[in-house]
């Protein structure tokens, strides 16, 4: 899709490595959450609202607003981000065009085990990784700009 | 060198990884610091600081943000300073020694945040067990011992026994291509300087880096002075609300919406929310000031057991025993309210981050007491938060406060003032741990709308701006001094010959460390991987020296 200059999977959605180094290294302009319960939280809203540069807009969107608002296209450098494989395969099953997806950070949980280093999934977060794989979108790991992205397919099995 | 001299490099060496106590270990990550440290224990202070500093100017702009580790500079800035006053090298050749180094430096850093998950799974069963002094022992004592054997005993080796190799190696190495060395460290500070122009320069900004250049290209005044002066205009930027620093009294959000209408809202400082005023009941159970005040200070070795599985979690069960030995008498009881925070944790733990531990004491406080606050809400609030906490205190602490600080700290080490890293390290730990401070007991008393108050009132974007101009004046001014190459070209002019350098001087002064930093940032918006870049320094350095284009400017 066009301007969608990174979609990153990241539990803690906007912290450290997007403000000081993603948004800076994709020139990006806007910044798009898709999450169902930060979309319901007012606070949590309302901290990332303030917590992000002023000069970039950002979208809190539960998942069906996600698949009308980018079904529209986009007009400026957009970074799109979720917590799990699971908002992001909804949106390409509902026709958003998705090609490349990061996988920056899935912390360990107790349903998780390690995938790569120190990305954790579920296997239904695995599952989901497969089916985003058969949608033809190429899924890596890749931290912080200067990392070599890493395939996840290899790890899957 | 003495076996006391190793020794205590291999405790400066260990204690830049194992960090344990904020206060002492935050700038043991930084060159500027240990070189000079270092230089102390081995009885020659000025080439370490030398050698720190030089070091230091190649890694102004690096920020390592959640849990990685961009290049290592613990390992650069220690051994780096150890191969210097070992080998008897010039302080210009540190850069050669702690690039290499520093590389190697990430797999000391990866095995001892892989390692270092084995203790969080044994302090996840001495809980279970109702140990709750094995949480503290876990938190500290194995991550010590790992920091021990991959920092320590490799530089007490070194220290002992390396003079006679690290000799040779230098003296090995011909006259011409230690020049040529020279030259390429002449280079490598336009590195940091263009990555942190990188950072800093946004196109309303840019012009403050060349201000702060040609300022010092024509005035001759030092760094210390153009600092002074950058730190006045960005105070009265700050103080007057100049349109560049500050566009109004509150936060302006540019919030999208589902159609794609970008509106630009101002928040105001009204209460959020869900903003009950805290509850005037007099609690059973308070948490007494010494048992905040010990909270806090726990909060500064979060990151002792650092690692890749759950990152600062065991750091944030260790510190959370103070205030729940306070409110919770059964050792049953205890446990059971230590275990939900031995889950996933990362966030800036220092300036801002200790907002968080405080909200998090408030809820613990209120659920002690009786009020419906589950262990599930103070989890969603300490992981909502973490990641916008840690975004706004990495931008503040990594990407202003120091890059600014240790440039002009380095500047002034490099003329030969001891006050460079001493006033460096003094000003940077008093900004960060008192700021967390006001962090963590803002947090405790006014609870979860405390981060909103701060966020909503501006001030962190005003100090960003502000300094960020600060910031760029005084890397404008390092590109000019800092960035020492000079062409050796002659050409004849009817019978004599003029230099090339004074046709450039009567240009503008400085010009080639000037287009060579303006390469170099170049290049990073190219989006080059550093490793890529310094790689080009060599090598326009080495043929620079080589085909008698560049020569180093000491």
């Amino acid at each position: 899709m066009q301007n969608l200059v990174l979609t990153r999977i990241d539990d803690r959605l906007i912290h450290g490595q997007i403000m000081t180094a993603w948004i800076k290294n994709r020139h990006a302009d806007q910044v798009v959450i898709v999450d169902d319960r930060t979309a319901a939280d007012e606070y949590m809203i309302e901290v990332l609202e303030t917590a992000i540069p002023e000069e970039i807009a950002i979208g809190i969107f539960t998942r069906e607003e996600g698949v009308e608002f980018f079904s529209q296209g986009l007009d400026a450098p957009t970074i799109l981000l979720v917590k799990g494989p699971d908002a992001l395969l909804y949106l390409v099953e509902h026709g958003i065009g998705i090609d490349e997806v990061d996988v920056g950070g899935m912390g360990a949980r107790k349903d998780r085990s390690v995938l790569y280093k120190n990305i954790s999934t579920s296997p239904e977060e695995n599952d989901q990784f497969r089916k985003l794989l058969e949608h033809d979108v190429n899924v890596f790991v890749q931290v912080m700009p200067q990392d070599r992205p890493v395939s996840v397919a290899e790890y899957l099995n | 060198m003495t076996v006391a001299s190793a020794l205590l490099v291999a405790l400066l060496a260990t204690m830049g990884q194992w960090w344990f106590f904020g206060p002492v270990t935050k700038c043991l990550v930084y060159p500027l610091t240990t070189g000079l440290l270092v230089g102390i224990f081995m009885g020659d202070p000025m080439t370490g600081m030398l050698a720190g500093a030089n070091i230091q100017l190649i890694y102004l702009g690096w920020i390592s943000a959640g849990g990685t580790m961009p290049s290592n500079t613990i390992t650069a800035g220690i051994y780096g300073t150890v191969m210097v006053i070992l080998s008897g090298a010039d302080p210009t050749m540190a850069a050669t020694f702690a690039i290499p180094l520093s590389m190697l430096g990430l797999l000391q850093n990866q095995v001892y945040m892989t390692v270092n998950a084995a203790w969080i799974h044994q302090a996840d069963k001495m809980l279970e067990k109702g140990n709750i002094r094995g949480v503290r022992l876990m938190n500290f004592v194995p991550s010590f011992c790992m920091a021990v054997l991959l920092y320590g005993v490799p530089v007490f080796l070194m220290v002992m026994f390396g003079s006679g190799w690290a000799q040779g190696l230098i003296s090995s190495v011909p006259g011409s291509v230690i020049s040529a060395l020279q030259v390429v460290g002449g280079i490598m500070p336009a590195l940091g300087i263009a990555m942190l122009l990188n950072y800093l320069g946004k196109p309303k900004l840019v012009p403050w880096f060349f201000g702060g250049f040609f300022l010092a290209a024509y005035s001759g005044l030092g760094l210390t002075a153009i600092s002074i002066f950058a730190a006045i205009i960005a105070i009265i930027f700050f103080l007057t609300g100049n349109e560049t620093v500050q566009k109004g009294a509150t936060k302006a959000v540019k919030r999208l919406s589902v159609n794609k209408d970008v509106k630009t809202v101002e928040v105001q400082d009204a209460p959020a929310l869900d903003d009950e005023p805290r509850p005037v009941v007099e609690y059973s159970k308070k948490l007494s000031k010494s048992t905040l005040v010990k909270t806090w200070l726990w909060s500064t070795s979060t990151e002792a057991c650092y690692n890749y599985e759950r990152l600062q979690a065991l750091g944030i069960a260790n510190l959370m025993i103070t205030p729940i030995r306070a409110l919770y008498d059964t050792n049953e009881r205890r446990v059971e309210e230590l275990k939900k925070y031995l889950v996933f944790y990362n966030s800036e733990v220092f300036t801002i981050g200790p907002i968080i531990n405080g909200i998090t004491c408030s809820m613990e406080e209120a659920r002690a007491n009786g009020e419906n606050v589950t262990a599930e809400d103070i989890n969603a609030v300490r992981t909502g938060l973490m990641g916008p906490v840690a975004g706004i205190g990495d931008t503040v602490m990594q990407g202003i406060l120091f890059p600014t600080l240790f440039g002009i700290g380095c500047s002034m080490a490099l003329d030969g003032s001891y006050l460079g890293p001493v006033l460096s390290f003094i000003i940077f730990e008093a900004a960060i741990f008192g700021c967390g401070y006001f962090m963590f007991m803002t947090g405790y008393k006014q609870g979860k709308s405390s981060l909103l108050r701060i966020l909503k009132n501006g001030t962190i974007d005003r100090i960003v701006n502000a300094f960020s101009i600060v910031g760029l004046m005084v890397v404008g001014a390092m590109a000019y001094s800092r960035v020492l190459i000079s062409t050796p070209v002659t050409f004849a002019v009817g019978g004599g010959s003029t230099s090339l350098q004074s046709v450039l001087n009567s240009l503008a002064p400085g010009i080639i460390p000037l287009a060579l930093t303006l390469l170099v940032w170049w290049m990073l918006k190219k989006k080059i991987n550093t490793v890529w870049i310094i790689l080009a320094i060599f090598a326009i350095g080495i043929a620079g020296y080589f085909l008698g284009i560049f020569s180093y400017m000491g």
